[in-house]
């Protein structure tokens, strides 16, 4: 049994261990679209979610789908962090930005403000942070594959010295044919179990 | 004045990507920052952007703009008085 | 929670070497003196295709600067790598070494517009180009990669630094690089935050940044004898926050900047360092979100500078670039005034150091802040002697 609230949104799968009402296998729906049903189906309503690159539009309902229910509640939010990772950082937004930049530049060279400020993948940090009031540590990594070691590095350390009482932990890679998001929230009680590692691979790689 | 109010509402929606607005569901009068249409400084950018695209003015500070960004009326009085050419 | 911090032994960290490879010197020791005697690499000039002239901090076609089988952001990176590793007393042994590398666009002036997401070269990838510098110098470990805008490096510093703490690492070289592109120029031109001139930190007449680029390194270890400097120096601590207000507008009353700040005065006392060296972007807002997170937190008299005038913002790579210059004025015993500052522009009142002033310098706080709403501090001090 798993100790902690994980959450996968991916092209074909959504599964949730606290919302399993969204839990859906990629069989049953004609949705071109699964991640705007899912938004809808959760009612977010949330009218900054669509000013969003798809990274952190993504991102935010994995957040939504791996907090504990009560966190406000329950936890100082100077002492919630969040850290992700991710292989392609932003560059899911930095290609169009920069083919909207080479096309205006003759005439106005203006490209859209808004689409250069999501060519940072830190953003997504930032959205979710803005959203669910998370005030503490954050960090945003990149490597080619999920790799958690020097996350739960991180994290031993934010728990042993008491800087962080929770920690939201993401796997968000977004290119523009998948979306392959895994979220977890661990505990300093959660990271105590010796089978974390084990646990937390096994829900990413089944 | 009323073409170019519906106009400039329907830009707005598509430069900002305001899904679920309509130009009719905007009040010309009502405050379009915070509490009005919600919307904030990157979006006061992309406005700019508009200005400059649609009407061809050109804005080197977003502050000076600051008085007619108040609600879609006092923006269109102000693309109706500094307007250069009608591109679109 | 005192129970709990005694359960990991932690390790003292200190700062062994450095090495810098910017517009403005090509080492450390070089860009100190042309510090020193106020002389800055922001130069006015027409860049890219850009209508109007722009105000950047830009390697002209360094001949030092080899790019066979690397990218001008690779070269730099490796150059300042070289310089740090050049330094110490002996060999690092790189079983024991990490590597970090952080940086917020790394190769983005080889993205190609024209072709599609899959066909775009390997180079963008930035875990690639941490891979092909960990192997040129010979590390085995896995490097990691940091991205958090314009507070990278301070981050991949407190990383670094908790590694060493925890004993997972012995040594751990953190390099900060970006470059200056069509890209990100055109991006903040985008955005209004490009300085019409010179940039002026903290000025009233501010109007915006400079962009630069440029590499930094900070060898950091718990092994004070590979130490290069004159006198022992510890990285002490290090903490981040997010704002959780606005991707890329700073928090009005500096907040997340302040709970950081907040928590080396309580740890340090008021006179927690001898001088701060602020992220002064030139921005309206940054600077004056800074000015009240540091009222806020009781440090208002403590001497501050900017060092943005001197070599521009390097993005990702400021915080690791700036802190080896406040290392070497702190070493000299010497306050590097704030360049670009005529009237203080802020609503809160900052100790800013307007001329250079030998005294006696133990400590000091570089600071940081981003888009996406986060803010890093680091904390630097001599070992008591």
């Amino acid at each position: 049994m798993e100790t902690f609230n994980y959450s996968v949104i991916k092209s074909g799968m959504i599964k949730s261990s606290q919302y399993p009402e969204f839990n859906w296998d990629g069989t049953t729906s004609a949705d071109t679209n699964f991640l705007q049903s899912l938004y809808e189906k959760m009612k977010v309503e949330y009218p900054k979610y669509y000013k969003m690159n798809e990274l952190c539009q993504s991102g935010v309902l994995s957040a939504l789908l791996s907090l504990p229910k009560n966190y406000e509640v329950d936890y100082d939010p100077d002492k919630l962090g969040l850290i992700v990772q991710n292989n392609s950082s932003s560059l899911v937004s930095d290609f169009p930005y920069s083919k909207e930049y080479y096309c205006t530049r003759e005439k106005i060279y203006q490209p859209k403000p808004s689409l250069f400020t999501y060519t940072l993948p830190n953003i997504l940090i930032g959205e979710i942070c803005i959203k669910q009031k998370l005030l503490g540590e954050n960090f945003f990594f990149i490597s080619e594959e999920f790799d958690l070691e020097p996350i739960l590095d991180e994290v031993r350390f934010l728990f042993e010295t008491g800087v962080l009482e929770g920690c939201l932990i993401g796997w968000a890679e977004v290119n523009p044919d998948n979306i392959n998001n895994f979220f977890f929230f661990l505990t300093p009680d959660s990271f105590n179990n010796h089978q974390l590692g084990e646990q937390i691979n096994q829900l990413y790689f089944h | 004045m009323e073409n170019l109010l519906n106009n400039l509402k329907q830009q707005i929606i598509d430069q900002i990507n305001l899904v679920g607005l309509t130009p009719e569901s905007i009040d010309n009068d009502s405050p379009i920052f915070n509490e009005g249409l919600g919307l904030d400084s990157i979006d006061a950018l992309e406005i700019v952007v508009l200005l400059e695209q649609h009407y061809g003015i050109l804005v080197n500070n977003p502050e000076d703009l600051s008085d007619h960004f108040v609600s879609i009326r006092t923006l269109a009085e102000f693309i109706e008085k500094n307007q250069v050419s009608a591109v679109s | 929670m005192e129970r709990k911090s005694e359960r990991m032994k932690m390790h003292q960290v200190f700062t062994v070497s450095d090495g810098l490879y910017i517009p403005l010197g090509s080492d450390t020791q070089q860009v100190f003196k042309e510090v020193k005697d106020g002389v800055s690499s922001i130069k006015e000039g027409q860049r890219f295709d850009f209508p109007e002239t722009t105000y950047v901090s830009q390697f002209s076609d360094d001949p030092s600067l080899s790019y066979e089988g690397s990218s001008r952001l690779e070269a730099m990176a490796k150059q300042s790598i070289k310089n740090s590793i050049a330094k110490l007393p002996r060999k690092l042994d790189t079983e024991d070494t990490g590597f970090i590398i952080c940086t917020t666009k790394g190769n983005i002036d080889l993205l190609e517009p024209e072709k599609t997401f899959s066909q775009q070269s390997n180079e963008m990838y930035l875990f690639r180009l941490a891979s092909k510098l960990s192997t040129y110098f010979g590390i085995p470990h896995k490097p990691i990669v940091i991205s958090n805008a314009c507070t990278s490096s301070l981050l991949g510093l407190i990383h670094g630094m908790r590694m060493i703490m925890c004993g997972k690492y012995k040594h751990v070289i953190v390099t900060g690089a970006d470059i200056v592109s069509a890209f990100t120029l055109s991006g903040f031109r985008s955005l209004k935050a490009l300085s019409s001139s010179y940039c002026k930190p903290f000025d009233n007449d501010r109007d915006g940044i400079n962009l630069g680029e440029g590499a930094g390194t900070i060898i950091i270890s718990a092994d004070a004898s590979l130490s290069s400097y004159p006198e022992q120096i510890i990285l002490s601590d290090g903490f981040t926050s997010n704002d959780g207000t606005h991707i890329s507008a700073p928090h009005r009353n500096g907040e997340g900047l302040h709970t950081i700040l907040r928590k080396l005065v309580s740890k340090h006392g008021a006179s927690t360092s001898d001088f701060i060296s602020a992220h002064g972007t030139g921005t309206k807002f940054n600077d004056a979100m800074e000015a009240r997170a540091i009222t806020r937190s009781g440090l208002q008299n403590t001497p501050i500078h900017s060092l943005k005038r001197y070599f521009g913002h390097t993005l990702g790579a400021c915080g690791i670039v700036e802190s080896i210059i406040c290392i070497q004025g702190m070493l000299q015993n010497l306050l590097i005034p704030s360049l670009g500052l005529n009237k203080l522009g802020t609503d809160d009142y900052l100790n800013m150091v307007r001329r250079p002033e030998e005294r006696e310098l133990r400590s000091f706080i570089k600071m940081g802040a981003g888009f996406g709403g986060c803010n890093a501090v680091i904390r630097f001090q001599k070992a008591e002697a």
